[in-house]
């Protein structure tokens, strides 16, 4: 990555910080909205989002999904999980992929168990992308998980 | 959407005449009604690629259990979305069912099957003339709207008789 966008990136992920919400539970909120990029792709913004692990995560993390297009996308991020509580209170987890038809909105709650007592100084990457619309090229983003 | 205005005999007797000019599909269109104890009507939709769209064979009638079976021969996922689902049970095997505030859609994977299985609403008679109408069902591909079709709803009681 130059060094251009990678000041580019930090930027927007400050933005992103900046603009990020505390739900009414204390977990941390992320808003992505999507765009579409001609017919065939599609894009979620911000394209670069950093977490840090040892306060963003404590409480908790939300994935607030917007799309304002008139086509159906989804959310995917590889290597992160959605929780998912069922009708008896039990938690699943499973793969990040979230389907957001037009004009909705969807709050998904992210996994932070793979994070949890994490104590080293990794900064772990994770791609993301709507797999609805992946065109010709991949157009997608990148979650920053830093300590 | 659902779009009336267009009588029985005009909608009916040009897609009869079409389904009869495909072999097999009669065999299991026709001599289904209420109380024949037959089996479901079955609609066959194939969607080849975004130009061509969805390729419709079959229709179903008022109060019928229906089977749609979609067939997705293009290398992307493809949507399948229509106000026919609305507020009624379905069935889906193959596929993956996608609710949102204002659709209710279920997708298919390049290359699958999907088979939906469902009840179509009973006869609307008008009040005012105790006729019924045929009805068309707009159908859509939900990830890429430039995908449309319809679907048949025939109505076979009333000027043309047969119930």
């Amino acid at each position: 990555m130059s060094s251009m966008s990678l000041v580019s990136g930090l930027a927007t992920a400050a933005l992103v910080e900046v603009l990020g919400l505390w739900s009414p539970a204390g977990a941390a909120e992320l808003h992505f909205v999507v765009q579409d990029i001609g017919e065939k792709r599609a894009l979620w913004v911000p394209q670069e989002v950093v977490i840090h692990r040892s306060t963003e995560m404590q409480d908790g993390l939300v994935f607030v999904l917007e799309n304002p297009t008139d086509r159906t996308h989804a959310f995917a991020a590889v290597g992160l999980f959605e929780e998912i509580m069922g009708a008896g209170g039990e938690v699943t987890r499973k793969p990040l992929r979230v389907n957001v038809t037009s004009e909705d909105t969807v709050r998904v709650q992210i996994s932070t168990a793979q994070f949890e007592r994490r104590t080293d100084e990794a900064v772990e990457e994770f791609p993301f992308f709507c797999p609805l619309h992946k065109g010709d090229a991949h157009l997608g983003g990148t979650i920053r998980v830093v300590p | 959407m659902k779009i009336r205005g267009h009588t029985t005999t005009l909608l009916a007797i040009p897609i009869a005449l079409a389904a009869m000019t495909l072999p097999g599909v009669m065999d299991d269109l026709y001599a289904q009604a209420p109380g024949m104890g037959a089996a479901r009507q079955k609609l066959e939709i194939t969607i080849k690629d975004r130009q061509h769209g969805y390729e419709t064979v079959g229709f179903t009638m008022p109060d019928h259990e229906t089977t749609v079976v979609i067939r997705n021969e293009d290398n992307v996922t493809h949507g399948f979305a229509s106000s026919l689902f609305k507020d009624i049970e379905v069935r889906m095997e193959g596929g993956t069912e996608v609710r949102g505030k204002h659709i209710r859609s279920f997708h298919v994977d390049p290359g699958k099957i999907m088979t939906l299985r469902f009840a179509t609403a009973p006869t609307e008679f008008d009040p005012l003339t105790g006729g019924a109408q045929s009805l068309r069902h707009a159908i859509w591909c939900d990830i890429h709207p430039e995908v449309k079709g319809e679907v048949y709803v025939i109505e076979t009681r009333g000027e043309l008789g047969g119930g």
